[in-house]
């Protein structure tokens, strides 16, 4: 196991932010940390960077245990915060020479990893400073910087929250690339982009982990449902499918249906049709994931 | 290059990069050519606002008026802008966040403030020794300086005492994280030492003297051996100031 989280609690004046967290993550993979915000996840991760004192518990990375302010295993870790913040006046090559230096990569290796890493994040023909990157440029450079040393460990604080679509894309795209190199610690709050990339996923709920499992598992609790739209509002087509043995539910204005094989997905299918309801759309139903973990916890 | 000349070298490209290098060699030359020149002028424009008739016997300028004018300006204005210009070392990187990422990487928080240190220090020196020099140069010019007693030495005074205040700002920037915490704690620092020296008996040790005393020391009325206590407490007091601002930012919540 790259890390160790043991009984780590974390309070802040009277209020606990973090209770009793256990976990545990497995070398090369790709680990979804997920919960709301304010649920804990960056405090969490801060104290794995030792930026942050425990109020109780432990944690090793690599097999040494992290210490508040000055810690040995940041030299473990990469690092990418929610919002990156650089020196603006730097362009990416010499923001990562700078890292280079900290880091005391040799000076023979650091011009062919840079132009690496570039390449890879997709900056190598970007010359201006940083100061006129996009949100998803800087985002791509705080990747480029985390993996810099090599790290055993890359975490990554909402990396993809405040991009558009491309930008998401390329960051995911990014991460399941590094994955051959490390392993990779990610909080997200989006659970498309954990079903992309993650092996493993834990979900942060009011600073306890409530659920920590493979994505298959996890997978097989929001599977077989669909959502449908009609030429009428949901309630009508409720109304008018009552009588029918299916478990239909509306959330948020969102008819949705239990269908669990081929045949039954046809038959509901011939039941539309003869109830004269013409559908305008229908796709299988993506829940937030805290709401899902929610609901099987019910 | 080692990880704190790789950050050293950073602090300067950055202030370079916020033009602080061009500002402080353009403020301290103007500053340096301003003392001999405003003695040389002063008895010609006392003259020219005089009423007309009006009869002045004004002595000709010496080398003494234009140090006179050196401590003046250099430790007031010049020491003020110096500490405005390097007031948000620290804060700037905390309330931005941009450390973060390379103290994760490994750099040794005592380097963000040797470093950080090496570079004001260094700032200060150039400012000290721009004005100093052309001060010093004009001055021989145009006067005599043998009348003038300790020249190096007393300015030498004011630069350990504008050392102590630039590491007291560094601290209490460091300390309360915001633009307005150097300065507030530089400004309660003075003020204190302005207090203390209220009592005539403090006058042996206190660093103020290290501020005030010099303009007396060309003229012989201050002993250089007067200096030697607030000298040394204030080197001292500079390093505890210090060392408070590396053991402080070494336990610092980010």
């Amino acid at each position: 196991m790259v890390v160790s989280i043991h009984n780590v609690t974390k309070r802040f004046g009277a209020k606990e932010v973090l209770k009793n967290v256990n976990l545990t993550i497995p070398e090369h993979s790709i680990f979804g940390f997920v919960g709301a915000n304010g649920a804990g996840k960056t405090t969490l991760m801060k104290c794995m960077l030792g930026l942050l004192p425990l109020t109780s518990g432990a944690i090793t990375i690599a097999g040494e245990t992290v210490t508040f302010g000055q810690t040995t295993t940041n030299a473990h870790i990469g690092y990418l915060p929610d919002v990156p913040e650089f020196y603006a006046y730097y362009t990416a090559r010499e923001y990562l020479q700078l890292c280079a230096v900290i880091t005391n990569i040799p000076k023979s290796e650091r011009k062919p990893r840079i132009e690496e890493l570039l390449e890879l994040v997709g900056l190598t023909q970007v010359k201006s400073p940083i100061r006129t990157y996009s949100r998803g440029m800087k985002q791509r450079l705080g990747i480029a910087q985390a993996l810099l040393n090599r790290p055993k460990l890359l975490i990554c604080d909402e990396p993809t929250s405040a991009l558009d679509p491309v930008g998401r894309a390329q960051i995911l795209s990014i991460l399941q690339a590094a994955k051959s190199e490390t392993t990779v610690f990610f909080s997200t709050h989006i659970l498309s982009d954990a079903e992309q990339i993650c092996d493993r996923v834990a979900m942060l709920h009011d600073g306890t982990i409530i659920f920590e499992d493979d994505l298959t598992v996890l997978q097989q609790q929001v599977d077989h449902q669909f959502v449908f739209t009609f030429t009428v509002t949901a309630e009508q087509a409720l109304s008018q499918l009552k009588e029918t043995e299916y478990s239909i539910s509306i959330e948020e204005n969102a008819f949705i249906v239990q269908l669990s094989s081929d045949t039954e997905r046809l038959q509901f299918m011939r039941e539309l049709t003869d109830r004269s309801l013409v559908i305008q759309s229908m796709h299988p139903h993506t829940k937030p994931l805290e709401q899902v973990v929610l609901e099987v916890l019910k | 290059m080692s990880a704190w000349l790789g950050f050293f070298k950073k602090e300067w490209t950055e202030s370079i990069k916020s033009y602080k290098l061009l500002l402080t060699i353009l403020i301290f030359s103007v500053l340096g050519i301003l003392n001999p020149f405003t003695a040389k002028i002063t008895p010609a424009i006392m003259e020219n606002f005089m009423p007309e008739g009006t009869v002045l016997n004004l002595p000709e300028p010496t080398a003494l008026d234009s140090w006179l004018q050196f401590y003046k300006n250099f430790p007031q204005m010049g020491l003020f802008i110096f500490i405005l210009l390097f007031s948000t070392m620290m804060s700037k990187e905390l309330e931005k966040g941009t450390l973060v990422i390379l103290l994760t990487k490994g750099l040794r928080r005592s380097t963000v403030i040797t470093a950080k240190f090496a570079t004001g220090f260094s700032y200060w020196t150039l400012a000290f020794m721009l004005t100093f020099i052309i001060t010093y140069s004009y001055t021989e010019f145009y006067w005599d300086q043998t009348i003038v007693q300790h020249v190096f030495l007393a300015a030498g005074c004011v630069y350990v005492f504008g050392l102590l205040l630039f590491t007291i700002t560094l601290w209490g920037n460091t300390y309360f994280a915001s633009a307005y915490g150097g300065l507030l704690v530089t400004v309660i620092a003075v003020i204190t030492l302005f207090i203390i020296a209220i009592f005539p008996e403090t006058a042996s040790w206190n660093p103020l003297q290290l501020l005030t005393s010099p303009p007396q020391m060309l003229t012989g009325e201050v002993a250089l051996k007067e200096m030697r206590t607030p000298c040394i407490v204030a080197i001292s007091a500079l390093f505890v100031f210090l060392l408070a601002t590396i053991l402080h930012f070494n336990k610092k919540r980010l």
